[in-house]
């Protein structure tokens, strides 16, 4: 066992957001949640990426970045707009170092608070802005393998029976990640992990070597896989995917014993957004009558509802015991399963989660992160590896297909398919319906074709599972439906305007000006939906 | 974005964590969809109206009015259920004294799907009412499917009106993974301290996973599972002799009886004194055993962890 090769602990990281732009109003509800999860997951883990890079710790971290997040990592509207909110948020610190001035414990935490944005706005001062060129310079140095994840994020089994637009949500992938980082991407993040029979020929033509999925997706395949979801499958069309392990991620995820859930760790609940009124906190903080979040949380998850107050460094000295717990549990499957494998094989374990779970919800995640990678620098078991180091499609004789899964709950489409979202889909199909009836053998003037990129965007943003999801969760449900009403009609208009060749009118402009995505999106994309 | 699109209403713990779907399996074949109209026309607004719960714009009663594509569609929800939707100008609309029916093709083998072996194909026929526009029908074992919607006449006489695409489904049926493998087992999380043997407190259990994924057990056969075990060290010499030599691994310890201990990740039970104990094959390997306490409160976080390295020479 000792002179095998040490097994690969993959830690993926699944960086995504809905396009939340919103220019029409200066301040927005959902706009917020960008600049929540840069403050709060983005740029600590440019932090502690950093960090790592200068300790010389070795191992590479995964990180997928979606394609709306890269268009929103850039947008000139945005940056503005997160530099006044960097602004805003160091104010309110001075505020609540004054306001917490008569009491030592809370006093102590507006101070960490006071601190931490001082050393993010400098790192965002830094870095001029650009989180993408922050990315790709940690990804030279070997601490980052940067992937990206499909187009608008849609959920591709309830897309089956369009594979046009699946193709053309693939060609935005690799688009976007080829504007953002001069190179096309070799791995690819699976929306919600939701595969279907038959997927693998669309990723692998559109050039991806690897993709990820749920464990059933890889247990579940035919022929049953030998090692588990411990050896990266050749599928049919010639591609690499690995399951899920599901230890590691219950080890998180799971609310009763994940380790986000310790008392000793921040609170996520008791914004002071909640607690102070307007006169205090600013019109800046409230959208309409709704108080905005402001990242200020004074207490610990204590275990109960009385709540204590949250002490920052007791909270990351326990991240190094929950990484040394993760890590030995992580060697343990290495030392059981190495020995079983044969000799020129080893245990690839790949443990993904949603990035933005550290920092934003487990604000203490990029601390376990940087924790994690310095134990496993240590390990004689394994070592933390760069997914585009697995055994590739060349090297892999048999061949698997893998099983219709998801990683959402009840693992196959049900959060996205079900009663209450199946209105979605018939009008889904009205837009793709319109839009094929816009195929025209005729040369098209440039306005024509600006307005079937357009509707070819409208189309995209439409996809996004993320709707379906917060409908779903019973979770912001009422701006998702908005959305959802939004982009259809949206749609209508900008297709009459191509029927009727009023290109210019006010109302297909403010559409333009606000959906911006994908600014270079051309006919070679929006053709693939005809 | 799941982490996120829980805000304000649940801990992120949620999202990942997988619950058996309490879907009832054993009841009538099809079931109605939700917010089915009436008419057609009312139905397309319905779609519109549940959407805003407002009066639809100016401008989409225009849309609607002046465009009618037709369309059916065939999604998989999961693996017992297929959803089926569809819209049908008026002027192809069910002819007197006929029923509307869902016709379901099993083209597992039929990838180029070409109309004139539809005969050789097999079907399932599910009559639908006659104003729905969509509706649940439950999956059998086919690897890929398509769906007519058509009608059945007096005389009996299927009229195809308008056909999906072919789609891949998914079904338990005739599964036969490797449940007792050692590998499938650590996939999914259970054997972590399963395989202690004799204890027999936490066997692992492959089926259990399987059925809580397949959501009921109609669809799912457990006597299909296949097990095998790893193979003990062993000499043999002719037929009249033999030896076997196995080990077995005990570990114990202490802590206080109010304690909460975790051996390999997950939940052990303590004694009423606190103490712990257990015992395992142990073949050639590297065993590494982390054990980690805490106090009642979640305080004094502890891990120990032993390392027992077994060989044969």
């Amino acid at each position: 066992m000792l002179s095998k090769e040490k097994a690969k602990l993959l830690l993926v990281l699944h960086a995504h957001l809905p396009f939340v732009r919103e220019p029409r109003h200066e301040r927005f509800f959902e706009e917020n949640w960008l600049f929540e999860a840069i403050t709060e997951t983005y740029i600590p883990l440019i932090q502690t990426l950093r960090r790592m890079n200068e300790k010389g710790i070795p191992g590479t971290l995964n990180l997928s970045i979606s394609p709306p997040l890269l268009h929103m990592f850039s947008d000139a509207l945005l940056i503005k707009r997160y530099t006044k909110h960097l602004q805003q948020l160091l104010i309110l610190s001075e505020k609540e170092l004054e306001r917490a001035k008569s009491d030592r414990a809370v006093l102590e935490v507006a101070r960490f608070y006071n601190s931490r944005l001082r050393s993010i706005s400098y790192i965002w001062s830094e870095i001029r802005a650009d989180l993408i060129s922050a990315f790709a310079a940690l990804e030279k140095t070997g601490k980052l393998n940067l992937f990206t994840c499909v187009g608008t994020h849609p959920f591709l089994p309830a897309y089956q029976s369009d594979l046009g637009s699946i193709r053309f949500q693939l060609a935005l992938t690799v688009k976007a990640f080829e504007k953002a980082f001069g190179q096309k991407p070799k791995g690819l993040w699976i929306p919600e992990c939701g595969y279907f029979d038959g997927l693998d020929a669309l990723i692998q033509e559109s050039g991806f070597e690897y993709f990820f999925l749920e464990t059933h997706g890889v247990l579940l395949a035919r022929p049953s896989p030998e090692y588990g979801v411990y050896q990266p499958l050749r599928t049919t069309a010639g591609t690499v995917c690995i399951g899920r392990d599901q230890s590691s991620s219950a080890e998180v995820w799971s609310r009763k014993d994940g380790y986000p859930g310790h008392p000793e760790y921040r609170e996520f609940f008791r914004d002071i957004a909640f607690e102070r009124g307007r006169d205090y906190l600013g019109d800046y903080f409230y959208a309409g009558e709704n108080p905005i979040e402001t990242g200020f949380k004074y207490y610990r998850i204590t275990g109960e509802e009385s709540k204590k107050i949250y002490e920052p460094w007791r909270a990351f000295n326990l991240t190094a015991t929950h990484a040394a717990r993760f890590l030995s549990h992580r060697e343990a499957t290495a030392a059981k399963l190495s020995p079983l494998m044969k000799e020129t094989e080893t245990p690839w374990i790949s443990c993904p989660y949603d990035a933005e779970l550290f920092g934003h919800w487990w604000f203490e995640g990029p601390q376990f992160i940087e924790a994690l990678f310095e134990k496993a620098a240590a390990s004689s078991y394994l070592e933390m590896a760069s997914a585009a180091g697995m055994p590739g499609a060349a090297s892999r004789k048999k061949r698997y297909v893998p099983a219709f899964s998801s990683w959402g709950e009840g693992g196959f489409g049900s959060v996205w398919i079900n009663s209450e979202t199946e209105w979605i889909y018939p009008l889904y199909y009205q837009m793709r319906s319109c839009f094929r009836e816009c195929r025209s053998e005729k040369k098209l003037s440039a306005a024509s074709k600006e307005l079937l990129a357009q509707m070819a965007r409208e189309i995209a943003l439409f996809m996004a599972s993320d709707f379906a999801f917060l409908i779903h969760n019973q979770s912001s449900k009422d701006y998702a439906e908005a959305r959802l009403r939004e982009h259809y009609n949206s749609f209508m208009i900008l297709y009459h305007a191509f029927r009727d060749g009023e290109t210019a009118s006010k109302e297909v402009k403010e559409i333009m000006e606000k959906d911006n995505i994908f600014p270079w999106l051309q006919e070679k994309e929006y053709r693939l939906l005809f | 974005m799941n982490a996120k699109k829980n805000v304000k209403k649940a801990k992120p713990a949620s999202a990942k964590e997988k619950k058996p779907a309490a879907k009832p399996v054993k009841k009538e074949a099809v079931k109605p969809a939700i917010g089915k109209a009436k008419t057609k026309t009312v139905s397309k607004k319905n779609h519109v109206v549940k959407v805003s719960k407002k009066p639809a714009s100016k401008k989409e009663k225009q849309v609607l009015a002046s465009f009618s594509p037709e369309y059916l569609v065939l999604m998989q929800k999961d693996p017992n259920w297929l959803h089926a939707f569809w819209e049908v100008n008026e002027a192809r609309a069910q002819a007197p004294q006929s029923k509307m029916v869902l016709r379901l093709y099993d083209v597992s083998s039929d990838l180029t799907v070409r109309k004139q072996k539809r005969q050789r194909e097999k079907f399932r026929d599910i009559e639908i009412p006659a104003e729905a526009r969509s509706w649940y029908v439950q999956n059998k074992a086919a690897s890929r499917t398509r769906a007519v919607l058509g009608y059945v006449n007096r005389f009996g006489v299927f009229l195809p009106v308008l056909e999906s695409e072919p789609v891949s489904t998914f079904s338990f049926d005739g599964l036969t993974p490797s449940a007792e493998n050692v590998f499938f087992n650590t996939s999914i999380g259970r054997a972590g301290i399963g395989g202690f043997g004799s204890s027999g407190t936490f066997s692992p259990n492959a089926a259990s996973w399987l059925e809580s994924l397949a959501g009921s057990s109609e669809s799912f056969s457990s006597g299909s599972l296949s097990s095998h075990s790893l193979a003990a060290e062993s000499a043999g010499r002719g037929k009249d002799f033999f030896l076997w030599v196995k080990t077995r691994l005990i570990v114990y310890g202490g802590t206080r009886p109010d304690a909460h201990l975790q051996v390999r990740g997950e939940d052990f039970p303590l004694n009423p004194d606190g103490t712990f104990s257990f015992d395992m094959d142990l073949p050639d390997s590297t065993q590494v055993i982390p054990v980690f306490a805490t106090d009642k409160d979640g305080d004094f976080p502890t891990t120990i962890v032993p390392v027992v390295v077994k060989k044969t020479e």
